[in-house]
């Protein structure tokens, strides 16, 4: 069984005081070939992803996030003017989308 | 099908929704017959020709994104002008002008490490245990480099078991080490991100010809080689998830492995019905090998005879192991000599049990006796009971024991709604500690025939 550890978890859906998992197992460094160019992850305690560091030959692409503010509290991207409707991201950067009636 | 401009592009899936053809229209460039090479992921890594020529390589970060050409030496194929395949990211079709990857349900942004719209399947899925479970947008609860999401709605591990939201019972550690949050990606783990090297691949070819669904399994079963079945559609994407659960279901199935022989010596102790045995075992184990140890039992009877013990015993390796067991048969006795013989059933760690026969005969307190049996796998700390219990419902029959006159049967329904209760308890207490994997419908069915004999046994009581 994984630790325990008591903290608050503002769920996107609302949930409030909760016991949870400590967070395990998620990457956290690639590194392509031993002694090559890495990439280090970090994520928030709601499994938002984000990327903290990176070589210069490992260029990040402007839509990847680097730090914990680059998610609201519906774990939606806040950054590179991302926009959402009903939960499907719209838009991002220059780039727009639509979704049909399955999506 | 795709199209760009009036240019027609057809795409042709496997069943488990695996790209396997792609034809149109091609530019000069592109005629001829081209071969994939995929990694553990299924992530497109290689294209070759016929002739064994690298026509295009592809290596990727942990969420899909493409390593430019240059980073870190990567020259050559990586550098290739080829037309690019579509397929990439773990097989998915990527699209050329956002980038996105179509993972049927949804699209998955390889530069956001995330899905663009949240699990179809909802929130109420995911499991209260598993934190990476509750944000809907992440991918395969961000292992990438050991889970894949073939329809979008499930993460799948190396082996193809579910272990995300779709089955929140299988959610962490499944039992195989390699569950999403049971993995830890270490230096040296073959499934870890690595840089494939081309030239091992020059010689791979996936094969791809006409056939018939029963090619198809002939040959993916038999010769572990992709073959496709033209114009074929992928099942669904539920259907996918059935199929590979229904797999895993058939991969659980107990299997006999292997047997043994053994032998024991001791001293018997009477007091009227009731033995008790003590002695030494030697067993000899196809998988373990030669051990020997003690054996403890105890039990009873006239004319028929039943019973329990433990055999705790040492391979010549110097590893220990222990061995509940119960026994049933037919015996005979006097007051200096008795006999006995019949079946056996015993359960031990490691998921192992096994059935088989014994025989033993003891004069003035001393004896002996032995037996074989077959070792049967896959039967799981819950299952392993049952063994042990099939014992007691032989031994139930045959018992003389007749209390208030009512006949054999009373005491065979009384063993088997103990055995019974017992049985399902233990199952459900496992369940809920996490310590077994027991798909639900198992469960359900091992407590409807539980609750079935508890009915049988109050109905004895009564007639």
């Amino acid at each position: 069984m994984e630790p325990l550890e008591q903290t608050t978890v503002p769920w996107a859906q609302g949930v409030g005081r909760s016991n949870r998992p400590a967070p395990t197992n998620r990457i956290r460094q690639i590194e392509p070939n031993l002694g090559g160019p890495s990439r280090t992850f970090d994520s928030d305690p709601w499994a938002n992803e984000f990327v903290t560091s990176d070589s210069p030959t490992l260029p990040l692409n402007s839509f990847t996030p680097t730090e914990p503010t680059s998610f609201n509290g519906s774990n939606q991207l806040t950054y590179q003017g991302a926009t959402y409707v009903a939960g499907n991201q719209t838009a991002i950067g220059g780039y727009t989308f639509g979704y049909d009636a399955e999506n | 099908m795709k199209f760009t401009g009036t240019a027609a592009t057809t795409y042709v899936y496997d069943a488990m929704g695996l790209l396997v053809a792609e034809y149109g229209t091609p530019s000069a460039a592109d005629s001829g017959t081209k071969y994939i090479s995929i990694d553990h992921l299924g992530s497109t890594r290689l294209v070759t020709d016929t002739a064994q020529n690298q026509e295009i390589c592809y290596d990727y970060l942990p969420f899909g994104e493409l390593i430019a050409t240059g980073t870190d030496g990567r020259s050559g194929c990586y550098g290739s002008t080829a037309t690019p395949l579509t397929q990439k990211f773990t097989g998915k079709e990527r699209d050329t002008e956002t980038s996105l990857d179509f993972f049927q349900a949804r699209y998955h942004g390889s530069a956001q490490g995330r899905f663009l719209s949240p699990d179809p399947l909802g929130i109420f899925v995911a499991d209260p245990t598993n934190p990476q479970s509750w944000n809907q947008y992440s991918y395969v609860l961000n292992s990438p480099l050991i889970n894949i999401d073939p329809s979008g709605m499930s993460c799948l591990d190396a082996d193809g078991n579910i272990v995300d939201d779709k089955d929140p019972d299988a959610i962490g550690d499944n039992g195989d080490g390699q569950g999403c949050s049971s993995v830890g990606v270490a230096a040296g783990d073959p499934n870890a991100f690595e840089t494939l090297n081309p030239t091992d691949y020059a010689n791979e070819t996936v094969a791809a010809q006409q056939g018939s669904w029963f090619d198809y399994l002939w040959a993916t079963t038999f010769n572990n080689i992709p073959i496709y079945v033209p114009n074929d559609v992928p099942l669904s994407p539920n259907a996918q998830i059935f199929a590979r659960q229904l797999s895993k279901q058939i991969d659980q199935y107990p299997t006999a492995c292997g047997g043994g022989a053994y032998f024991y010596a001791g001293r018997e102790i009477s007091a009227g019905p009731v033995h008790g045995f003590t002695g030494a075992i030697t067993e000899l184990d196809s998988r373990a090998g030669l051990s020997q140890g003690a054996l403890f039992e105890a039990g009873g009877g006239e004319g028929t005879v039943g019973g329990g013990g433990y055999a705790a015993t040492t391979n010549s390796n110097g590893q220990p192991s222990g061995s509940a067991l119960a026994y049933g048969g037919v015996g005979v006795s006097s007051p200096v000599a008795s006999a006995s013989g019949g079946a056996v059933g015993f359960g031990s760690g490691g998921g192992i049990s096994g059935a088989g026969l014994y025989g033993e005969g003891f004069l003035f307190g001393r004896g002996a006796g032995g037996g074989a049996y077959v070792n049967i796998t896959n039967i799981g700390k819950c299952h392993q009971m049952s063994l042990p219990l099939i014992a007691l419902v032989l031994l139930g029959p045959l018992s003389s024991a007749s209390p208030n006159g009512q006949g054999p049967l009373f005491s065979w329904f009384l063993i088997l709604v103990g055995g019974s209760v017992v049985f399902t308890v233990w199952c459900h207490y496992l369940k809920r500690r996490r310590e077994v994997e027991i798909p639900l419908l198992n469960l359900l069915g091992i407590s409807g025939i539980s609750l079935v004999l508890i009915v049988a046994g109050i109905w004895s009581l009564f007639r």
